[in-house]
């Protein structure tokens, strides 16, 4: 039983509450993660986090590097933007890049998938002790639900396990996770007529009433209002958000059949009913061998859905409050490798922000000759979520404590890019 | 005092072999009823103490449901209940706690839950399927508490030779953390934020940290595998063999470039060696390079090779822990305090109690640590242990945190903890002995606390705290209602045997035979990877053209195509090089490794799969197709839901996302004991509307079985209420169904069954 959970929490908020004073003290501000930033006057609401699982290549992305021997086959093309070529596989974004925030100076030192991974997405490195927050269960924790209806972060993807978790936040903050785009959440209809349902309902309420009455203690209350939670969904207009099907035909494809176009397309579904935070996953990005023929389909699938996600938030006018984040755990070795491949490569790599109030058509960062590292404007992953952080009013700086009475922040000591705002 | 039980010669539980030791052992040699006895003094004294009055003893039929629940893990069976029920005599109670704590099998699926959480037993990797099963297996046998620890601390080698190796595998690349994680775990204390300065809240410094942490720093989880570096090493031996024929100068030096050449052109010496061979210097580069070319080329034909060696040995990866004796524990470049530097090497020592001597052999100092931690001498080891199985019987810890032990803690009530430590180290570590006390206690069989009791207040005991199930209980329960004899139903252990032993073939096919055999086949597919490269090159001009003319769906054809040969590529090189997993090869080789005949022979495979009924006969024509589209429908409710059904411990750990478990609150086993038994939407939504009790109203089902057999509509009341809450129905719930009865007929047998699923008195334990 995890009564031992809430204790612990519970003594937490006792211990720091005696020891520490408010929670944003200063014991642990000499670190350097105290900020004299003020926080974003009219900070976006929203976030949608594509993460392009197994690493994409930055070279063969939005960094391009033409002419340079390291390019390989990879073709570039022009972009609405001047200075921004992407590759030949991208086309719709190049007619969007005006709406883009590219950064190309990433940079990093965790190289393999399961580091990389955790530490994109919590700023942290990973460690056998604790598990950290990721940003959608932050700015569920920092600002709270949109839509009390609904969850309040979204995972999208195959994983097993993944990283943008609850950490050790509250269970309510561990985001809802479908795996499958087209199936929508599990279990949110009944299979028996209304009338039915709720004729069980009421044998079940009475057959258990007694036990009620001998025991009213709060996990068992808990369960209640966890069923009229549920109940409250499933009647909800908001339940109707899970479901893709709803959409025209000519809307799914243009998003694209596969699951993640489907599931960007459900991501826009789910910022429409207010869900603060979902994530998309999509992985394939893993480019030991063959590169070159693999890139193809990736970055026209991904091509296909993050254009027509930009697109309809702009044409719904949500675009503005909503932060879109598309990022990876690394880049990839510049070099190819024998295996006509390229293999994993933290020190410098390409994600991409937009919306939310940040610049739109800009390009911020900049690569050696062959991508090789970072030359201008390094940004560390920490940095890199400290933006993400502060476009959506998250304070940086607000120190919260694990059960063990360790402190965190979002993202640890990561600064903001203030030059990526509008 | 109890003798030390000899642990029985580990008999692998996958081979579902019942050893009955233990049950022999605790019934022919110990009664527990004097010590519980005092046990419960102990705590009536404390009542007293605090005004209190103990609660009232419960119900045969509760004390039934709980025992179960907490023994086994699971609800008691109609049949197991009438067992108990019918007996008379005053010693059933006992008996009862006594055979099923004595039943190895369903004791270890729901002790095996307390480990895994603790342990973080998680993954379907290799490495961790030889260490769950071992972990169960030492359940199963009951090893004592303190020798299971040393074996887990003390793990090392291969896991097919030692799989508690898998305790430190679980934590590769962060020896820091499985220190913090050693010490969280068995001695209740956290260290962990000592890592990185001293302790805030409590007495431990930065540098008791790292002389705790240099106790197990510097071993290697990655490498073992030792003929890849012999393969590695011949294939280097042949292309400096290459570069010294192309030179052709007996003695001449390896210098494979540049820089080397002229450094060796600029020594001194070099004039006489040159004059000896009657060279001048520009010969000399000549021949260098003569030899350089040929290295290179020797290379450039091994570099699929060692591509392929790559592929093949990665298979193989984080299956030892070997020392890596030239890595000492250094302190970090931040240390801060006074007493020494940053990077200075660190001696192991030990955070509390006794000292243990110095030494620089790894194997020794990791025994050292292992003794010292599991002694009965350590003042946290048994405390932890005892409060902990005394948290899991009752609900609530003598102590709470259960693992955060501190000068500062308060213990409520002291003399119990110390009564229940002496009795631990009296029954030498013997968990099941131990657990047989508490269950006899009074305690055990009291109320459970109904008020609100709030974390940071003390609790007093005058009956246990009430929990919900475990998501593990839960399921298991459930399981019971559908799948017969369910403690020995194992649908997947034939594929997790299988995959054990295709991993120890695979091993031993890459590591098992003399290098000069290995070595050929490896360059036999080093030599097909070569081929392969020369295809991929002219996939990849044809795909990118393709793409260039814009011909999309010719690029994604070639690529498919490309994709098939890569795969059918890797096929044909594991046969060639994994000799050993074919067929009876593969079950020799396994066998050969340590796994036992046993698994393979009695690996039950049988899944539960129903039969439609019989239409009934005085149906008529018109009813018959939609009777049997209904009929179709709830069979096929029931082999969705039966095919996934078996206890928890059989499925995969932790169970896959959105799987009922995980919505259920199972850990992750990401953290230490991080299950959830908190309520979520994604609960109520499962029992709401998932057709889990279509499935276990069906006849295919125990209880829909049962109910085919109930005579009327009040037996099959009694027998919903009987199998799923343990007892019979009051006359006024009966009265309630029964209204809906009149109503609605037949239905609402299966609205019952429903309606329990939903009640909080199915998931709480009274």
């Amino acid at each position: 039983m995890k009564v031992n959970d809430f204790e612990r929490r519970r003594f937490l908020q006792l211990a720091a509450g005696s020891f520490l004073g408010v929670s944003t003290d200063s014991l642990f501000a000499a670190a350097g993660n105290k900020s004299d930033l003020a926080p974003r006057e009219k900070p976006a609401k929203q976030l949608i986090y594509l993460y392009m699982a197994g690493g994409m290549s930055h070279i063969d992305t939005f960094d391009l590097k033409t002419g340079n021997e390291n390019q390989g086959s990879t073709r570039a093309i022009n972009t609405r933007l001047d200075g921004l070529q992407v590759t030949s596989h991208l086309p719709k974004l190049a007619k969007q890049a005006d709406k883009l925030c590219v950064v190309n100076s990433l940079t990093s030192t965790a190289g393999d998938h399961e580091k990389g991974n955790y530490f994109m997405h919590t700023s942290y490195e990973q460690r056998a002790t604790i598990r950290h927050p990721g940003l959608g269960a932050w700015n569920q924790k920092m600002n709270g639900k949109l839509n009390p209806t609904m969850p309040g972060s979204v995972f999208i993807g195959k994983e097993s396990r993944f990283h943008g978790s609850g950490g050790f936040f509250e269970p309510e903050f561990e985001p809802l996770a479908i795996s499958e785009p087209k199936s929508g959440l599990k279990h949110s209809r009944s299979f028996v007529r209304d009338d039915r349902l709720a004729r069980r309902l009421n044998l079940a309420n009475d057959l258990d009433a007694e036990f009620l009455e001998r025991y009213h203690t709060k996990p068992i209350r808990a369960y209640g209002e966890m069923y009229d939670d549920a109940v409250r969904l499933m009647e909800s207009p908001d339940l109707a958000a899970f479901n893709i099907n709803k959409e025209d035909d000519k809307t799914r494809e243009r998003y694209g059949e596969d699951p993640f176009g489907q599931g960007c397309l459900l991501a826009r579904r789910l910022i429409e009913s207010d869900v603060r935070t979902v994530e998309v996953s999509f992985s394939g990005w893993d480019t030991h061998s063959n590169n070159f023929t693999s890139m193809p389909l990736l970055c026209q699938t991904m091509d296909q859905a993050v254009a027509a996600l930009l697109e309809d938030l702009e044409s719904i006018g949500k675009l503005d409050d909503t932060v879109v984040v598309l990022t990876t755990e690394f880049g990839r070795t510049p070099k190819v490798n024998r295996n006509m491949g390229r293999d994993h490569y933290p020190q410098a790599f390409t994600s991409v922000v937009a919306g939310g109030g940040f610049k739109e058509g800009y390009v911020y960062g900049k690569t050696s000759e062959g991508a090789e590292e970072v030359v201008e404007n390094p940004v560390t992953i920490p940095d890199f979520n400290a933006t993400i952080a502060y476009a959506l009013g998250i304070p940086i700086d607000q120190v919260l404590y694990s059960p063990s009475k360790r402190p965190f922040t979002v993202a640890h000591k990561g600064e903001p890019v203030l030059d990526l705002f509008a | 005092m109890v003798s030390k039980m000899k642990t029985p010669a580990p008999r692998s539980i996958i081979s579902l072999c019942v050893a009955l030791s233990l049950s022999n052992a605790l019934a022919a040699e110990f009664d527990p009823r004097p010590v519980a006895k005092e046990i419960d003094e102990l705590v009536l004294a404390h009542l007293q103490s605090e005004e209190l009055e103990p609660y009232p003893t419960i119900t045969d039929d509760q004390f039934l449901r709980r025992t179960y629940l907490a023994i086994i893990g699971r609800v008691p069976t109609i049949e197991e209940a009438d067992r108990f029920l019918v007996a008379i005599d005053s010693d059933k109670h006992s008996r009862l706690i006594r055979k099923l704590l004595a039943d190895d099998v369903a004791y270890s699926a729901h002790h095996f839950q307390f480990w895994a959480d603790l342990l973080r037993l998680e993954g379907n990797v290799h490495w961790a399927l030889e260490y769950r099963v071992w972990v169960r297996d030492q359940i199963a046998a009951n090893v004592p508490y303190d020798d299971m620890v040393r074996n887990l601390v003390t793990g090392h080698g291969l896991v097919f030779d030692n799989p508690a190796a898998g305790y430190y595998i679980r934590d590769t690349g962060m020896p820091l953390d499985n220190m913090s994680n050693t010490v969280r775990i068995f001695l209740g204390t956290r260290l962990e934020c000592a890592q990185c300065h001293d302790h805030p809240f409590d007495k431990w410094t930065q540098m008791d940290y790292y002389k705790m942490a240099a106790f197990t720093y510097g071993f290697d989880h990655r490498g073992g595998n030792p003929h890849r570096s012999g393969i590695h090493g011949a294939l280097k031996a042949e292309e400096r063999a290459a570069y010294h024929d192309a030179v052709g100068i007996d003695g001449f030096p390896f210098l494979d470039n540049e820089d080397k050449l002229n450094q060796f052109l600029a020594k001194p010496s070099t004039e006489k060696f040159l004059e000896g061979h009657e060279l001048t210097e520009a010969q000399a580069r000549k021949i260098v390079q003569r030899g350089i070319d040929a290295l290179r080329r020797a290379e450039a034909k091994n570099e699929p090779v060692y591509g392929s060696i790559g592929r093949l040995y990665n298979q193989t990866t984080y299956l030892e822990v070997r020392h890596l004796n030239d890595t000492d524990l250094e302190l970090p470049h931040d240390y801060q305090y006074d007493d020494a530097k940053p990077h200075d090497p660190v001696t192991a020592g030990t955070m509390f109690g006794a000292e243990v001597p110095a030494t620089d052999d790894p194997s020794v100092r990791k025994k050292a640590y292992a003794e010292w931690l599991s002694s009965p001498e350590n003042p946290r080891f048994t405390r932890v242990i005892v409060n902990r199985l005394w948290k899991r019987t009752f609900g609530h810890g003598i102590f709470e945190p259960v693992d955060d032990l501190t000068d500062q803690t308060t213990i409520n009530q002291p003399e119990l903890l110390a009564y229940l430590e002496a009795l631990m180290r009296e029954l030498d570590f013997d968990v099941r002995a131990f657990q047989n006390v508490l269950f006899h206690t009074e305690l055990f069989r009291r109320e459970m606390h109904r008020e609100e009791h709030y974390p940071g207040v003390p609790y007093h005991f005058a009956g246990p705290l009430m929990q919900r199930m475990s998501a593990e209980q839960i399921w298991d329960s459930i399981a019971t209602l559908v799948i017969p004899e369910v403690d020995r139903h194992a649908p997947m252990r034939e594929k997790l045997v299988k995959r054990m032993a295709e991993k120890r073939a695979t091993y031993h096919s890459l590591n098992g035979y003399p290098l000069d055999e290995v070595l050929p086949r490896m360059k036999k597919v080093g030599e097909m990877r070569g081929e392969l490269y020369a295809q991929q090159a002219s996939y990849e001009k044809r795909i990118t053209e393709a793409y260039a003319a814009g011909d999309n769906a010719r690029g994604r054809e070639l690529t498919e195509e490309l994709k098939v040969k890569t795969r059918e590529f890797e096929r044909k090189s594991q046969a060639i090089v994994l000799v050993d997993l074919q067929g009876q090869k593969m079950t020799d080789t396994a066998m050969m490794m340590g796994m036992s005949a046993n698994e393979f022979e009695e690996a039950p495979s049988s899944l539960v799969k129903g039969e439609p009924r019989a239409i009934p006969a005085e149906l008529k024509d018109e009813e018959r197709a939609r009777w049997r589209e209904r009929e179709q429908e709830n069979l096929k409710h029931f082999n969705d839901a039966a095919k996934e059904l078996a206890r928890a411990v059989e499925l995969d750990s932790p169970a896959r996302r959105g799987h009922f478990l995980r919505d259920f609150g199972q850990s992750d086993r990401d953290t230490i004991e991080n299950a959830s038994s908190n309520a979520s939407v994604p609960q109520a939504l499962y029992l709401l509307n998932s057709p889990l009790s279509v499935a276990i109203a069906n006849p295919n089902a125990v209880l829909g079985g049962q109910l085919e057999e109930a005579a009327d509509t009040k037996a099959k009341i009694e027998t919903i209420y009987r199998a799923m809450l343990t007892r019979k129905p009051t006359e006024s719930e009966v009265a309630r169904i029964l209204t809906d009865y009149e109503t609605y007929g037949e239905e609402t047998i299966e609205d019952l069954v429903w309606a329990l699923l939903n009640s909080r008195q199915f998931l709480f334990i009274q």
